[in-house]
């Protein structure tokens, strides 16, 4: 008697390298973030390498000026950069978020933002369509490429 | 014997086992709850508990269909869940605990396919996909080698992600210090 039970599946325990790592990559996207909201969506001197080398718009294209203009708050200007990012990355955000939560605490999320193989393969189309499309030069693909 | 029990992902106990009778009888524990007593290799579902299967509402209805039975028949009839050996349960208990252990990476590998390395991210999606359907037939060694392969093609997408952003900001920084000059 006296023996105390095993960790129940699933509640192995905080693991607090995990939560360092964590911390350090959040306050890096801060960091980055704040120098963003500072110095403008044009202060990297390079840019994307791909638009530089082939005059493509690839589907993250706009990001930094869309993230840019989130950070003064001007949605409709974010929309205009890149409208799918900005409606797929704050879903993926609160999903890996999820998953980061929990993998912190050494065990696996109870409840995950449901999406299976077809959302998978969905999600998948709907991005590379957006790449394709919005480099046609005509109205209304014109609308999707960043302006 | 004192026994513990989950309730919702929370360990609950210790309580004597009349204690814990009673509690199966109201009906407060599922017989999916995971139970535990001093001896026992790890937390099982309560239906996998012999000595504690007779207390379930559902096993009280099973008990009158004997009911001719004469007493010797009857010590025998309950004596052999008793003397069900523990192998049975451990595996049951490991298939138990492991299932619900078996990450999927589905939207990390999506994550990987978007952010980064469509090719990648494609094959870590494929593997993530077959997870939840061997899960649901049963083959527990099969998810678990898809889970391992999606994580595998999720980190080194993750490797490839990291490399990608370090040479940007290097290449992005010198280009800024040269045109600083």
């Amino acid at each position: 008697m006296g023996a105390n039970p095993p960790p129940l599946p699933g509640q192995v325990g905080l693991r607090p390298w995990r939560l360092v790592l964590v911390f350090v990559s959040v306050a890096l996207m801060m960091g980055g973030a704040t120098w963003l909201r500072l110095s403008g969506p044009n202060a990297m001197p390079y840019g994307c390498m791909l638009n530089q080398l082939t005059g493509l718009h690839c589907p993250g294209c706009g990001m930094t000026r869309a993230s840019h203009a989130m950070l003064e708050g001007r949605v409709m200007d974010a929309m205009r950069f890149n409208p799918v990012g900005m409606v797929l990355l704050p879903i993926l955000g609160v999903a890996l978020g999820i998953e980061v939560l929990a993998w912190v605490r050494g065990t696996v999320p109870k409840r995950r933002i449901p999406i299976g193989k077809h959302g998978a393969v969905t999600l998948l189309v709907v991005v590379v369509a957006f790449g394709v499309l919005r480099n046609l030069p005509w109205w209304p693909f014109s609308l999707l490429a960043p302006h | 014997m004192q026994w513990y029990y989950s309730n919702d992902g929370n360990q609950q106990g210790p309580v004597s086992e009349d204690e814990i009778k009673a509690k199966i009888a109201s009906g407060a524990l599922k017989s999916s709850d995971l139970v535990w007593k001093d001896g026992m290799p790890g937390w099982v579902p309560l239906s996998q508990v012999p000595e504690l299967r007779a207390a379930q509402p559902g096993a009280v209805s099973s008990v009158p269909s004997v009911p001719s039975a004469t007493e010797g028949d009857t010590t025998r009839a309950e004596a052999s869940p008793y003397q069900t050996p523990n192998s049975p349960v451990v595996p049951a208990q490991n298939n138990f605990s492991n299932s619900a252990d078996i990450p999927s990476y589905m939207w990390q590998s999506i994550a990987a396919t978007i952010l980064c390395c469509l090719p990648f991210g494609v094959v870590a999606i494929v593997y993530a996909a077959k997870v939840d359907g061997l899960k649901q037939v049963g083959d527990l060694a099969g998810a678990r080698e898809a889970s391992k392969k999606a994580k595998l093609w999720v980190n080194l997408s993750a490797g490839v992600i990291l490399v990608l952003i370090v040479l940007g900001m290097i290449g992005n920084l010198m280009e800024f210090l040269n045109s600083g000059r």
